[in-house]
């Protein structure tokens, strides 16, 4: 489909259209001081005029010189709560004159929109659904959820010094489909978006909006935005060539440079939750009072937990060091063996969110620093 | 395969204190899944949690599945409470099992620490109801006292066609059999090293010490097979929990060969 | 006929010796059977001996406090009993007893250690093979003790939760 031109002033369009379609729509918007993903009504929830300044356990909202919709660049959380919620009941069971009746869980919550999903998180989303669904087991939560997600995504035109998507070749222009794509130009003179439907579904969609065909100044503008995007990342200090990490730290389970870090980190699995790939969880069971009826819930769960890797005897993973080098050893390389691709996405959210400020991708510099001692 | 299927306690006999043996009957007319040895269940007794138990059973008896439990924990002591005609939630089969097709012609060691008899046990019973079929059949299964020996009047069956060594760290005066380790057993142990595969499962530590035996012999690293053991909760690769490694052992393992995961079996704290 | 020196060469103990070394050693050993229950060597007693199993078992055992015999190890053809003849006060440290009816080459201390004087390479030879056989013997009381098969394992007892 050809690329058209939707005026900014004309967006709310786009999320009434959802609306009336039946889907829950999701999107950025300016939760007191960071920018979160969450259910929205109309375009006047989105965060229009802030952008994020994210750094090494820092995260600052300011204005923005203009009134973009989405300068901003990844949301605190990400998308994965919502196709796998934090908690969820997965069975409820009874025992009726002594025999035991389980009961599963449907879902019954409505098709999902999401809009404003970028390019490093639209892989994020692509890698969850080879753990759960792509396996001879899927999760049949998750993928109802996936199955009717209505994907909007939206190039980058801005990166934050956090983000890192270049280096893990996931951005900033998104590759992946989804139903809608869009890139937001924005100058003195004028503000719009460029769209391009990528499913039969966006193509309803979009013949909808009062669009006009975008001409080659238009897409050129818009090229040239993305390209500021990924210009930025490309001189700052998180680019990198990560097409020998799975071999390094192969090569290096037993560096110096895990002690290191883990006199600093917390064990606290703020970089777990933040993470759009993670995907651990665990079950809980209980029973009520009566003592007849019982229930599973899953919870989203971290590596850095100390009964994660419980067994009879003994924790495995009993030192920061080991859960540690468990996550970023998981994430950039033993994942690749797991599914054919890496589970580091390079939104930089684990290093935002840390703490006391541990960045993945200098603890990367470290390790092939010391093997080089 | 989120939710468990209902079946009933049919049978349960104490193996030894503390360990004991559940057979499964369907409660409904529905066939059980069939499974192969190596593979395992998620037990559930109402109210407790979940928690995974290999089969420990004949494969070839379709309807039951038999699984031999140690009490060790919450979970498992909710097991033990388990008498005939109670109900159980199951799920499974899942993983991937001992390396059944590869075995036909071979000289075939099975080597077992403690309760790793259990997992052992559906292979066993396949081999043995086969035994034609293997240059031959060595059992060695090493526990820590001859009171704690499980099945042992199946081990003298079995006896008939392979060879059973058994040992135990300690014994008292009557007891005739060996007493030491089972690296001492492997250490002594004759087999031809072109056509040989062993199957380990027991401790961690007895499956590494038994494979540096074989290995010390020259018995290559791609005819060795063991089992292992890490948290579970969902079985199927989602929870994350049981990563060792690259790989999952609820779907990748528990039995994987020796050649594929030396690396991962030597590092600690993995 | 079969000689001492046929035994000695087939004994695992010397598997790949040279022939006349062999022969050399032979002549410190002669065949020796015990009934079950015999001793080979009893704690504190000297030891002259050493004993290449050829067929049966013996166990080392022990005792403490007038109770039955704590059994240590038992080993079968092919293994070795006793090395207290090596070191001086060459006094066995635990009791060697036949479990069955035992047939065995009894090596001369002695002998062996005044030969090992002489040829000082062959001496390393068999120091060499008796260290092996050691080695693998220290490395099973290492594992016997870790209790591996213990519902809380020997290493674990004091970290469980």
């Amino acid at each position: 489909m050809q690329t058209a031109i939707l005026a900014a002033a004309d967006l709310d369009q786009l999320i009434q259209l959802l609306i009336v379609e039946g889907f829950q729509v999701i999107g950025p918007v300016r939760d007191q001081h960071a920018i979160l993903y969450d259910q929205i009504s109309s375009a006047a929830d989105l965060p229009q005029g802030w952008i994020d300044q994210q750094e090494k356990g820092s995260y600052r909202l300011e204005q923005s010189p203009n009134q973009a919709y989405f300068g901003h660049t990844v949301a605190a959380n990400s998308w994965k709560k919502f196709l796998n919620p934090p908690r969820r009941r997965l069975w409820r069971a009874s025992r009726e004159n002594g025999q035991l009746v389980f009961q599963a869980e449907s879902n019954e919550a409505p098709p999902l929109a999401f809009i404003g999903v970028r390019s490093c998180e639209l892989h994020a989303i692509r890698i969850q659904d080879a753990v759960y669904i792509q396996g001879s087991h899927p999760d049949e939560l998750y993928r109802s959820n996936r199955q009717r997600l209505f994907n909007v995504s939206v190039n980058c035109t801005r990166a934050t010094a956090t983000c890192f998507c270049a280096s893990m070749n996931t951005g900033p222009e998104v590759s992946l489909p989804s139903d809608i794509n869009l890139t937001e130009v924005i100058d003195a003179e004028q503000h719009y978006f460029l769209v391009k439907a990528g499913s039969p579904a966006g193509e309803r969609i979009v013949a909808q909006l009062p669009t006009r065909a975008a001409d080659q100044t238009a897409q050129q503008a818009g090229r040239e935005a993305i390209g500021a995007a990924l210009q930025q990342m490309q001189t700052g200090p998180r680019y990198f060539d990560s097409s020998d990490v799975k071999e390094l730290l192969y090569r290096n389970l037993e560096s110096p440079s895990w002690d290191d870090v883990a006199e600093r980190c917390l064990s606290c699995a703020n970089c777990t939750l933040a993470c759009p790939t993670c995907f651990c969880s665990a079950v809980e069971d209980s029973t009520d009072l009566t003592g007849d009826h019982a229930e599973r819930w899953q919870r989203w769960d971290s590596c850095f937990t100390n009964d994660f890797s419980y067994i009879h005897g003994g924790t495995i993973r009993e030192s920061t060091r080991s859960r540690y080098r468990q996550w970023m050893t998981h994430k950039l390389a033993t994942w690749i063996d797991q599914f054919g691709h890496s589970g580091c996405v390079g939104c930089g959210r684990c290093i935002s969110w840390c703490p006391v400020g541990i960045d993945i991708t200098e603890e990367l510099l470290h390790i092939r620093a010391a093997e080089a001692k | 395969m989120n939710t468990p299927r209902v079946l009933q306690v049919h049978s349960r006999r104490e193996e030894i204190p503390g360990t004991f043996t559940l057979q499964l009957r369907a409660a409904d007319d529905q066939p059980l899944p069939s499974f192969v040895p190596g593979q395992f269940n998620m037990l559930y007794s109402f109210g407790a949690g979940e928690v995974p138990i290999s089969f420990s059973g004949s494969a070839r008896e379709t309807d039951s599945y038999t699984h031999t439990v140690r009490a060790l924990g919450k979970n498992t002591e909710a097991l033990q409470r388990l008498l005939a005609a109670d109900d159980i939630g199951v799920r499974g089969p899942f993983g991937r099992g001992w390396p059944i097709p590869e075995l036909a012609g071979k000289q075939v060691l099975v080597i077992a620490g403690g309760l790793g008899l259990a997992p052992l046990r559906p292979l066993i019973y396949h081999l043995n109801d086969n035994y034609q079929q293997f240059a031959g059949i060595q059992l060695f299964y090493g526990d820590r006292h001859p009171q704690q020996l499980l099945y042992r009047q199946e081990l003298q069956q079995w006896s008939a066609n392979m060879q059973v060594n058994l040992s135990v760290d300690q014994a008292g005066p009557d007891w005739h059999g060996h007493i030491g380790v089972i690296t001492s057993l492997l250490n002594n142990a004759v087999f031809p090293l072109d056509n040989t595969i062993a199957l380990v499962c027991g401790p961690e530590i007895m499956m590494r010490f038994s494979i540096q035996a074989l290995r010390a012999k020259d018995l290559p690293g791609e005819a060795i097979y063991l089992s292992m053991e890490r948290n579970m909760h969902c079985a199927i690769g989602h929870c994350g929990h049981c990563q060792w490694g690259p790989t999952f052992v609820c779907k990748d393992g528990p039995v994987f060969r020796y050649a594929d995961i030396e690396k991962w079996l030597y590092t600690r704290e993995l | 006929m079969i000689t001492v020196a046929d035994f000695v060469r087939q004994h695992s103990l010397f598997a790949g010796l040279e022939p006349h070394h062999v022969d050399f050693i032979a002549g410190c050993g002669k065949l020796r059977r015990f009934k079950a229950n015999e001793y080979l060597g009893r704690e504190n007693e000297p030891a002259d001996y050493f004993y290449l199993l050829l067929e049966g078992r013996a166990v080392i055992e022990t005792h403490q406090n007038s109770k039955p015999t704590v059994p240590l190890l038992t080993l079968g053809e092919q293994e070795v009993v006793g090395w207290s003849w090596l070191f001086p006060p060459y006094r066995w440290h635990f009791d060697a007893r036949a479990i069955s009816a035992l047939r065995t080459v009894e090596m001369d201390g002695r002998c062996l250690r005044d030969k090992c004087e002489q040829d000082a390479k062959l001496g390393f030879d068999l120091m060499r093979r008796l260290a092996m056989v050691m080695m693998s013997r220290l490395h099973a009381a290492r594992f016997q003790l870790l209790d591996v098969y213990a519902a809380v394992p020997a290493n674990s007892r004091g970290s469980l939760r």
